[in-house]
């Protein structure tokens, strides 16, 4: 058991630490796990959008070959202001996900399995409302003549009725509402696995409680933190139809672009290229920020 | 522990509150929604009626959409469980060149806009007709597409289990004697199951609530739920689409309690 | 787990075939005969689609033996180009708006109509296309809600009224689309309904960004409007007249004003590369014909193609339809010409004028 609490980090999750190489046999193995997923990938999506990708390169009226395509996505300046305007909006929302989602994350993970099996209804019921049936209900709930501003003015807590819709507030919530799951769920599966000695055994080594929380629990949930930014940050960027219907003019997301160059322009060479050149900017950024933030030894990227 | 710990603890808990009632107020919505009298979405609703329920289940498109819908769902979650878990396994206990790649090839169909998937798989689909295994407007068709989508959560969700996993367990599993598969049911299993059960469920919800490829590859035969849902969408909402919802919430709070009641208490 | 992949593979297979089979199975819409015995027509479902059915498929049906198989996801260009392109037509009759068609006339994605097959005397010119035949027209026109402006009192008659946000105060909306609003734009403006093109894309921008503040919400679907008003959200912005007229037959308080409302058209086309295009042809000629668009116009207001439609109408109807003589005067007409020329350079300028 003395090992458990002094457990150093390469023994944790990753890939076996410095004195420790894995057996051929156990290599082939590890690679053969991933061959199915591989396999699923590379016949039915790298293939089909291998051939889409190539259209961003074709000339649609002569058929040769062009970067005009992606001259055009670049230079255009409203394609990359709208990307920034989704990542931005999407950035809040992953935030604000994880502050939402964390404690309660928590909470379903430290109370008595049956509590938290009753509790876990409240997070997997919403899942059940399709999504037009659950913009209908925020619209509802948010508009000035809705639910919500009755109640604030009938508490007196406002004046006049607030925008709570059609907006940037709109957005949020409704994408907050829709995304939350995603967040708290990797968060509850990576907390359950934190053995709950090593806390006691902070504090009776004379930590406070806000102690062994930040410097043993906040550590080892890092990997939850990273599986739910990743699912809410990129599961966010590529909405269009919560902004559409929940924002203003100013809440427009690129899917919407691209969906008016798919289907009412019909320039799917245009359309392909602006896809691609999202795709690169995201796994761009993705990189990027793992290295950066050093999460690579953390959490490791997926 | 003094007043500022019982003032944080109540601050805490009055968070997760708010939160749980955040995620359900649109059900306390939604159901009323569902029995309005009017051809509204209307909240309050103006008067009570059945009418959307015997809509709903008086009209074989919509009831067997919901039943395609759900095999679907069904069959996705069960190869991207299986399929997803095996290659979480791979990504985070293997050491090879190009993990990044891979992880980006992982992630890659949650990044591309799903108009741009939905329209490149069509166009892949096409000629399976002619080879005598039509994928445009059947079953597997939309499962091949659907798990593409789900994958990723899978695979996020196991793997964020798998790295806050002591190993020590699983080594001193083997130096006993058991073999890795055995080590692997018996050990890490059990341990990263809410990793598996949260993807598992995530991939269920992705292929179930799918709207923009299953308009364009279901075809007049293979007609999901949110499609149904999504047709006359230019001029109205139906409001049968409440009552759909209110059903599936029904069905699965009857679910969820009874996995809560009958769940011993043991951790 | 791990058992081989190849016995998972074909267990998949297996249980993927029994769901096919189950899952498909009853739910076709209707038993295809033989490829000369059918007909796709793909519509936009709803109510409409409700409509289309009783007066015009299901009599098709019965003149004609051919059975109709239902499409009702909303066709749009995209979809017709994604079957064209793979060799895979699926649809033989679609309903598409005019700029789609007009785009697919560009790309050779739909057949020419052989109209030797058809009946066209009756049509109004703006329906009859080389790859089209125009089957409903609809207005886009202003809205406006009976209880803050009750029958017998003034209400708002023009886009300069709408824009006079002191004379007329009221929460307004707008639909998200460059197309339309810059044409009101330029109305309320003061250019007259017949001087419109080509558009003077600065002015109109200039007037729109006076109108911008006062915009409380900018649709994006049709329902929107109609929900707006009932809701006692808004009082009046602009929307397509059918939903209204529809909810003011049910005795819903909105109304809508044709003065300088928009008519734009809606086509039966052909993909390139239909299966039944006999039978398309076929039911293109049946559901042009007078006593059909009257009983579908009566079902839901969108105004029929045909004149001698018109006359056959329910007196206490036909003066909510967009092609009553009477409405018809006073709308402005739309060039989708000149919007398909020009739609591309818009929607960015007008992107942009959002993030503004």
């Amino acid at each position: 058991m003395e090992a458990r609490l002094t457990s150093a980090p390469t023994t944790r999750g990753g890939a076996p630490g410095a004195g420790a190489r894995p057996r051929p046999a156990a290599r082939l193995r590890l690679l053969g796990l991933l061959l199915p997923a591989l396999v699923l990938l590379a016949v039915f999506f790298v293939l089909p959008l291998g051939k889409v990708a190539l259209w961003s390169l074709v000339d649609a009226r002569d058929g040769g070959f062009t970067v005009a395509y992606y001259a055009r996505a670049v230079t255009e300046t409203i394609y990359l202001r709208v990307i920034l305007n989704t990542f931005r909006i999407s950035l809040y929302v992953t935030v604000i996900c994880l502050l939402l989602g964390y404690p309660v994350a928590y909470l379903l993970a430290t109370v008595r399995p049956r509590v938290a099996s009753l509790l876990m209804i409240f997070v997997v019921l919403p899942f059940w409302i399709s999504l037009l049936v659950r913009l209908y209900a925020w619209i509802v709930l948010l508009q000035k003549s809705g639910v919500i501003n009755a109640l604030l003015l009938r508490l007196g807590l406002a004046r006049e009725p607030l925008p709570l819709v059609y907006n940037f507030t709109g957005v949020v919530i409704g994408m907050v509402h829709v995304l939350l799951p995603f967040m708290i769920l990797p968060l509850y599966s990576v907390m359950k696995g934190i053995d709950p000695n090593l806390m006691a055994a902070a504090r009776n080594l004379g930590g406070t409680p806000v102690q062994a929380f930040r410097r043993v629990f906040l550590p080892l949930s890092y990997p939850g933190i990273g599986a739910g930014m990743l699912m809410v940050f990129m599961l966010s960027i590529g909405y269009f139809i919560t902004p559409a219907l929940l924002g203003g003019l100013k809440e427009t997301f690129i899917a919407q672009l691209i969906e008016q160059q798919v289907s009412v322009l019909i320039d799917w060479n245009f359309a392909a290229a602006l896809a691609m050149l999202l795709l690169a900017v995201t796994l761009l950024m993705y990189y990027v920020f793992n290295r950066v933030l050093g999460l690579d030894r953390i959490w490791g990227g997926v | 522990m003094g007043w500022t710990g019982s003032v944080a603890r109540w601050a805490f808990y009055a968070l997760c509150g708010a939160v749980f009632v955040f995620l359900i107020v649109p059900v306390l919505v939604v159901v009323p929604m569902s029995f309005s009298s009017s051809r509204y979405l209307q909240f309050p609703p103006p008067g009570l009626s059945l009418r959307w329920y015997a809509n709903y289940l008086g009209d074989p498109e919509w009831t067997g959409a919901t039943i395609r819908s759900l095999i679907v769902a069904a069959l996705v979650t069960g190869i991207c469980t299986v399929t997803g878990t095996a290659a979480a396994l791979g990504l985070v206990r293997g050491t090879f060149r190009g993990k990044q790649l891979v992880n980006s090839l992982i992630v890659a169909p949650m990044v591309v806009p799903v108009i741009i998937v939905a329209i490149a798989l069509y166009f892949f689909y096409a000629p399976f007709k002619t080879w005598g295994m039509p994928l445009i407007g059947t079953v597997p068709g939309l499962v091949i597409a659907h798990s593409l989508l789900a994958l990723p959560l899978v695979v996020i969700n196991v793997s964020a289990t798998l790295r806050g996993f002591d190993r020590n367990l699983e080594m001193a599993s083997q130096n006993l004697g058991a073999s890795p598969l055995t080590t692997f049911r018996r050990v890490t299993l059990p341990l990263i199951r809410p990793g598996i059960v949260s993807g598992a469920l995530f991939a269920f919800i992705t292929s179930f609530d799918e709207l923009v490829i299953a308009i364009f590859i279901s075809g007049s035969t293979a007609r999901t739920l949110p499609v149904k849902m999504w047709e006359g969408i230019r001029l109205e909402i139906d409001p049968t689409i409440a009552a759909v919802s209110s059903l599936l919430i029904a069905v699965s709070v009857a679910l969820l309690l009874a996995v809560a009641l009958l769940r011993r208490e043991q951790p | 787990m791990k058992a081989g992949r190849l016995s998972r593979r074909s267990f998949v297979q297996g249980a993927a075939a029994t769901a096919a089979a189950v899952a498909a199975g009853p739910f076709v819409h209707t038993t295809a005969k033989g490829a000369s015995n059918k007909l796709v027509y793909s519509g936009w479902g709803g109510a409409y689609q409700d409509a289309v059915r009783e007066a015009i498929l299901q009599p098709f049906t019965k003149a004609t033996g051919i059975e109709v198989v239902e499409i009702k996801i909303g066709p749009t260009i995209a979809h017709v180009k994604a079957q064209v392109q793979s060799k895979n037509v699926e649809w033989d009759v679609a309903e598409l708006e005019a700029p789609d068609m007009l785009r697919g006339k560009q790309e050779g994605l739909l057949e020419k109509i052989d109209r030797s097959r058809i009946d066209t005397k009756d049509l109004v010119k703006e329906a009859i296309d080389d790859v089209g035949i125009g089957c409903i027209v609809f207005s886009t026109v202003l809205a406006y809600s009976t209880l803050a402006y009750p029958a017998g009192k003034p209400h708002p008659t023009s886009w300069a009224d709408f824009w006079d946000v002191k004379k007329w105060p009221g929460r307004r909306f707008l639909q998200d689309q460059v197309k339309l609003n810059l044409e009101f734009a330029l109305m309320a403006d003061g250019v007259p309904n017949d001087k419109l093109y080509p558009i003077d894309v600065d002015r109109a921008f200039k007037s729109l960004n006076r109108i911008k503040p006062h915009i409380a919400v900018w649709w994006k679907k049709g329902a929107q409007p109609p929900q707006l008003l009932t809701d006692k959200e808004a009082d009046l912005g602009s929307s397509w007249n059918g939903r209204i007229t529809g909810e003011k037959w049910k005795g819903a308080p909105m109304d809508v004003e044709w003065g300088q409302g928009m008519s734009q058209y809606q086509f039966y086309n052909i993909p390139k590369g239909a299966p039944n295009r006999e039978n398309a042809l076929r039911f293109i000629d049946f559901a042009i014909k007078p006593e059909r668009q009257a009983r579908s116009a009566e079902l839901i207001p969108y105004g029929p193609t045909n004149r001698k439609a018109i006359s056959l109408i329910d007196k206490k109807k036909a003066p909510d339809l967009p092609t009553y003589p009477e409405n018809l005067k006073r709308q402005a007409p739309f060039n989708e010409e000149w919007w398909l020329k020009n739609e591309d350079a818009l929607i960015k300028r007008w992107e942009a004028w959002k993030l503004a």
